[in-house]
Parts: C-alpha cells; sequence; structure tokens
C-alpha cells in the first residue's frame, strides 16, 4: 500500500472576470502515487494551465480557490499561507513550465540560483562551494555539456533545452515529492522532446517523484503516463489507465482527441478534427459541454450534464453510457464518414463491460 | 494571363507518383518530368556581428544558415521540409520566395532564374510564388479588418479588378464565415488567423506555396483541420506546396517526398513512404525515434536516441556535419563531407556509412 503524494478532490478553481466568477476548473478529482506519471490531456482552454497553478498556488489575482482540496503528503494546500506555499513550492512540489525563462532570474548566474535553492531547501548540508559541486554534478546527470562553465552561465546563454534541462535537474536536487511539469516539451524539437521526457522518466524512477504532466500532445501522453485524465471546459470527461485509454477511448471527445492526433503510423489514413472550438467560460452551454461538438448528441445531453460514470476501468462524463449497466447505449443513425472513423476507433456495444466494475 | 507559359499545365500533375527512376542526370533528386522548382547548390547566408562588433572587434563572418541545397519540386508535388530548430530549413523557404539574398547557387522557377532576374519581371513572377508564414499574428496588420487584409495583396501587386476574388470567395476557400471580414486579427482564434494567411497567399493566384510551419501552436483538432483544408486547396487548385515542419509526425498526412535538412544542408530526400518506412541516414533515423506516438504501446527505447543538440550553423563541424553526435561515425566523417547519392530509386542520402549500419538500430517504431 503506497501513500498517496498529491490527493486533489473535488477541486473547482474560479477567476472573476468582469464581475462575474467563472469556472475554470470544476469538480477534478485525482490522486498520484509516489513514481507515478499522471497525464492531464485537453485542448486550449480546457483548463490544464489553471489547474497546475492552483497545485502550486500560483493562482492570478483574479483566481481563487472556491471549492475542493489540495492534499500534499497529508498537508492541506488549500488556505496555506502563502509563506508556507514558498517553503513547499521548489523543495517538496516542484515545476517545469513550458518556458523557462519566465522561472529563471534573468540576472543571476545559472549556479547562483541553483545553489540557492539548494540552500534554502536543505539549509546546512555544507559550505557553498560543496553545494556548488552538487549542481554542477546535477547540471551534469541531465546532459548539459560542460557543467563547470555552464554554472556561470547566465539563462539567456542556454538553448531552450538546456533551459529546460535546469529545470530538471533543479527537480533532481531538491528531490520534491511531487512534480507539476506544465507543457515541459511543447517549445521543443523531437529530439529534445525525447531526452526531456526520459529525464522526467528518471526523475520518477530514481526518486520516486509523484508526477502530474499537463500537455495538448497525446504523443508526449502516450509515451510518459501511466494514468490519463482528459479534460474539457474544465471538467473531466474521462481518465483511466493510458493503455486501456488510448486503446478503447469512451468519452466521444476523447475519441475525437484521438482521431485528430498525427501518428507516424497512421500517415495513409486522413486526418480528422474536431468541429468547432472550446467554449467560452462565459458562456459555457447547458448539459454536457461537449454537446455542441458532438457528433452523438442527443436531446439529453443538451439538457443535463452527465456524471462521471465507471466503464470498464475507465471514468466517463458521458450520456451515451447506460448509468445501471454501463454499456453503451443505441445511438442514433451515423451519416457521414467522419462519424463512421470515429466509430472505427471506439467499442462497439459488445465490448462494454462492467464486470471488472 | 501575363505569364502564359506558367499558367498552361499547373493541375493534372496531382496524385500519381512516379516511381520509376529517371534521373534525367542534371538537377538534384526530383521527379522525372520537368520541375516547377529546381534548386541547385543555393546558399544563403547571414552576416554576423554588427556593425560594432565588426568595427571594433573586428569579429565578423556569415552563418551559412543554407549551404548548398539541389531539390526539385515538380507540379502539383508537396515536399515536406523536416529538420530541428537552426537546420536551415524557414532560411531556404525564404530565399525560395524571393525573401532572402541569395549567396550562390540558382533557384529555377518553371526554367527561369529567379536569382538573376530582373526586379520587374522578378515582381511579376512573385505573385505565383507565395509564402505563408509561421507566426499570422505578426505577419497580419493588427490595424487592419480580415477584409482589408484579403483585399491587400491586391493593391500591393495593382491586380486589375476582373482577376481578384472577392472577399466572400477569398473566406469560402479557407472555410470561414462571412462575417469574419469585420474583425481584426486580435479577435481571431489561432486557427482563424492561420486561415486568414492562407485566404491572403491564395488571392494572388499562386502556383507554389511555401507553408512555414502552419500548424505550430495550434491545438491537435485545429492543426487538423488547416492541414485537410491545405490538401483540398491543392487538390482544386492545382497547386504545389513546399510544406516546412518540425512536426515529422504530421508531414507523413500531406507530403509525397520529404526532405530532411540538417546545419543547412540536406542530408536525406526520398518519397514519405522510403523516409519513414526505410530511413538510410543516422539522423533521420533519430528524428523518427525520438517522435512521440500516440500510442502507449510503441513507447520509444531510451537507447535510440541521440545525444546532444544541433551546433552553430557559425561554425559546423568538419566532413559530415552530424559526425559529433552520431554513433554510426567513421574515419571519413570529420573529414570528408558526403554527398546526397541515390540509394535505391530516387532515394537519396548524404551518408559515408548508410550501407554498413544496421536496419534495426533505432527503428521508429521500435518495441519496447
Amino acid at each position: 500500500m503506497t501513500e498517496t503524494v498529491l490527493s486533489v478532490k473535488n477541486l473547482t478553481v474560479t477567476y472573476r472576470v468582469a464581475g462575474r466568477d467563472v469556472a475554470a476548473v470544476d469538480g477534478v478529482s485525482f490522486e498520484v502515487e509516489p513514481g507515478e506519471i499522471l497525464g492531464v490531456v485537453g485542448e486550449s482552454g480546457c483548463g490544464k494551465s489553471t489547474l497546475s497553478a492552483a497545485l502550486l498556488g500560483l493562482l492570478p489575482r483574479n483566481g481563487a480557490i472556491l471549492n475542493g482540496q489540495i492534499g500534499l503528503r497529508g498537508e492541506s494546500l488549500v488556505g496555506a499561507t502563502a509563506e508556507r506555499m514558498r517553503e513547499l513550492r521548489g523543495g517538496q512540489i516542484a515545476m517545469v513550465f513550458q518556458d523557462p525563462l519566465t522561472s529563471l532570474n534573468p540576472t543571476f548566474t545559472i549556479g547562483s540560483q541553483l545553489v540557492d535553492a539548494l540552500r534554502a531547501h536543505h539549509p546546512g548540508r555544507g559550505s557553498r562551494a560543496e553545494m556548488r559541486e552538487k549542481v554542477v554534478a546535477a547540471l551534469s546527470s541531465v546532459g548539459i555539456p560542460a557543467p563547470r562553465e555552464r554554472v556561470d552561465s547566465y539563462p539567456h546563454e542556454l538553448s531552450g533545452g538546456q533551459r529546460q534541462r535546469v529545470m530538471i535537474a533543479t527537480a533532481l536536487m531538491l528531490e520534491p515529492a511531487a512534480l507539476v511539469a506544465d507543457e515541459p516539451t511543447s517549445s521543443l524539437d523531437v529530439t529534445l522532446e525525447a531526452q526531456i521526457l526520459h529525464l522526467l522518466d528518471r526523475l520518477r524512477r530514481e526518486h520516486d517523484t509523484a508526477i502530474v504532466l499537463i500537455s495538448h500532445d497525446l504523443g508526449v501522453i502516450a509515451q510518459s503516463c501511466d494514468r490519463v485524465i482528459v479534460m474539457y471546459a474544465g471538467r473531466q470527461v474521462e481518465s483511466g489507465d493510458v493503455g486501456e485509454l488510448f486503446q478503447r477511448p469512451r468519452h466521444p471527445y476523447t475519441q475525437a482527441l484521438l482521431a485528430a492526433a498525427p501518428s507516424l503510423s497512421r500517415r495513409r489514413e486522413r486526418l480528422l478534427s474536431i468541429e468547432g472550438r472550446v467554449p467560452s467560460l462565459s458562456a459555457l452551454p447547458g448539459g454536457c459541454k461537449f454537446a455542441p461538438r458532438c457528433s452523438y448528441a442527443e436531446d439529453v445531453c443538451h439538457g443535463r450534464e452527465p456524471g462521471l460514470l465507471a466503464v470498464g476501468s475507465q471514468l466517463v462524463r458521458c450520456h451515451a453510457y447506460d448509468s445501471n449497466s454501463g454499456y453503451r447505449r443505441q445511438v442514433a443513425q451515423l451519416t457521414s464518414s467522419r462519424e463512421e472513423a470515429l466509430v472505427r476507433q471506439s467499442d462497439s456495444p459488445a465490448e462494454v463491460s462492467v464486470e471488472d466494475k | 494571363m501575363s505569364e502564359p507559359t506558367l499558367d498552361e499545365a499547373g493541375v493534372g500533375g496531382t496524385g500519381d507518383r512516379q516511381t520509376t527512376a529517371s534521373q534525367g542526370g542534371e538537377g538534384g533528386p526530383g521527379p522525372s518530368r520537368p520541375p516547377l522548382v529546381s534548386i541547385k547548390g543555393l546558399r544563403a547566408y547571414f552576416p554576423y556581428g554588427g556593425s560594432f562588433d565588426r568595427l571594433f572587434a573586428g569579429e565578423r563572418g556569415a552563418v551559412r544558415a543554407v549551404d548548398g541545397v539541389d531539390i526539385d519540386i515538380g507540379r502539383g508535388e508537396v515536399v515536406g521540409l523536416v529538420g530541428e530548430s537552426g537546420s536551415g530549413k524557414t532560411t531556404l523557404g525564404r530565399a525560395i520566395a524571393g525573401l532572402m539574398d541569395v549567396a550562390g547557387g540558382q533557384i529555377l522557377y518553371d526554367g527561369r532564374d529567379l536569382t538573376r532576374m530582373s526586379s520587374r519581371r522578378w515582381r511579376r513572377l512573385r505573385r505565383k510564388v507565395q509564402i505563408i508564414f509561421q507566426d499570422p499574428y505578426s505577419s497580419l496588420s493588427p490595424r487592419l479588418r480580415v477584409e482589408h487584409l484579403l483585399l491587400e495583396p491586391y493593391t500591393i501587386h495593382k491586380v486589375p479588378s476582373d482577376q481578384r476574388y472577392s472577399v466572400s470567395e477569398l473566406l469560402g476557400m479557407v472555410d470561414l464565415a462571412f462575417e469574419l471580414r469585420r474583425k481584426y486579427p486580435h479577435e481571431l482564434s489561432g486557427g482563424q488567423a492561420r486561415r486568414v494567411g492562407i485566404a491572403r497567399a491564395l488571392a494572388l493566384r499562386p502556383e507554389f506555396i511555401v507553408a512555414d510551419e502552419i500548424t505550430s501552436g495550434l491545438d491537435v483538432s485545429a492543426g487538423s483541420s488547416v492541414l485537410n483544408l491545405m490538401e483540398g486547396l491543392r487538390d482544386q487548385l492545382g497547386l504545389t506546396y513546399l510544406f516546412i515542419t518540425h512536426n515529422l509526425n504530421l508531414v507523413g498526412y500531406v507530403a509525397q517526398r520529404i526532405a530532411v535538412m540538417y546545419l543547412g544542408q540536406l542530408i536525406e530526400v526520398g518519397t514519405t513512404d522510403q523516409v519513414f518506412d526505410s530511413p538510410a541516414h543516422p539522423y533521420t533515423r533519430a528524428l523518427l525515434a525520438s517522435i512521440s506516438e500516440p500510442n502507449p504501446s510503441q513507447r520509444r527505447a531510451e537507447s535510440v536516441l541521440i545525444s546532444g543538440e544541433i551546433p552553430s550553423p557559425r561554425n559546423p563541424p568538419s566532413g559530415c556535419r552530424f559526425h559529433p553526435r552520431c554513433p554510426f561515425a567513421g574515419e571519413l566523417s570529420s573529414r570528408q563531407q558526403p554527398l546526397l547519392q541515390e540509394i535505391a530509386s530516387r532515394h537519396f542520402v548524404a551518408c559515408h556509412y548508410w550501407d554498413r549500419i544496421p536496419a534495426d538500430s533505432s527503428h521508429p517504431l521500435h518495441e519496447v
């Protein structure tokens, strides 16, 4: 029985916009265990980055946690003082962002920033010179060439890939219990992306770090994660084991996302896309938030928002699944080729089972 | 109508892939019919060291962003140009579109050398060659409404009114609602802005389009729909594309041939199937092996990854430019620059040792 590192229960985060509160994250729950990588995937505007900001206590001024809990090794982060959050950040819960330039101070060398981080979180672990050696070792372990010289470089002197490595080196050094990586490879080329993802994998293997990996890229999620949450309009619409979810996506949104994801091995097929856009938070449709873009939507979908339902080993928020049996209900006549393609990817009713529930 | 020779043919070439080996001797790797675009030994340099450096520090030189590129592009063909940041692919695209001074070599467009053309003739030909930029927001004037942005190319090129598309025709071509004509660029989504950029390029009835990273920064679904739009337009209008991207997963859907660039040079050129299914250059293999396939049962092995990053083009390595990162580099690699050689029909690779690399090493879809 492993203890949970990060647990999020029914989290709702709102932004105050033009005198009104709009929910960017609505009722999200998950747990991450030591050494586990949980993926969070969805299009822009689905609430992924709000989720990461909430986890780290870095919500903007107009953002607030309206409801729910965030626990880090049993300690509640909701309502924690700014001072306590500062202590926890870096040492207990670390972050890697899309653009590491925003997390590195441009006026100090890499070395002095990393030494400061080390001293702040592990005071009394030796002299400055010893810490510097630790920093050099960390930089070298993430594959930064000539680390002894690089340690005296300023952030702008490093390439994007190297800056991202520095962020991961920090995490390796401080050994945080949890790491939130928000689009860590989005601005990198494929070869660097692969290297960075392998570093994250090492982090969890060698230090048992619990990692939340946020990405819009299904390839990144498939390559790295153990479990996945698919988000849409602030809600989790599907979650489950990565192998299962990619093999049998159950929510129409997950199915459509997968059908739109370019893949080397499916390159002879036609790439599909989802009509329309993620709705604006201030103008969310009633009922299922995906219904306006969903090719299976029926009257009930527009009228009432579905709850999360266990289907096989997954949780799915969709009216197409029967709440008693978990079976996929008959859907209306399919017309377009796009829908047929989606069906090919999805499961036929017979394949859905609730036995393992 | 001013360029009758350019207006004929055009269509008809779409779809049918040439598979027979018939390299006509001259020109680089390409189709057997007379190519629409033929690039020979192209070089494009950026000077470095600002005037201050050059005056006082004596530092001067040139970054050889494109350093000797040969490739032919047939009518109706889509060639994917792939490579990492710093490979020179954007510079190559800009040079072909006439937006960069060329340091050497030729760009033959329908047989005529653009690098030696008078600026007056070039301006007329330029309508036929359009570029769609990476970042739509920086290429669309923020102070013009969509309708003005779409008609702007006509004013610039002084196109007679009977040769113009209407705003509604242009919006229709890129599947945008007519209502969008009154919007400003900042009111558009990324995908919509991209489409406005495409419509602007189409306004001048081009034959050849350089599409530079047109899906980057878009969500998966928006990217797919822009890609599908480009394919549809090619079929309808008989266009030819040079499709520049760092996204290898994506390029297989549109391109018939792929050219892989590394530090200013092409290191492998072949049909999409050749490059993806039997990549010959160690760099191509490494690139393919690095792809994050959206399939958890095809996870890549760490062992297939290449280390390090693309070096600065200021000071490229000797011999084969990839040799410092190459696990298969041999004695010749650092001494002699390998040239593109045809290893199978229409499949070219620039590597001294391509035939000694075990076929199964770093296969793109290596199961772990």
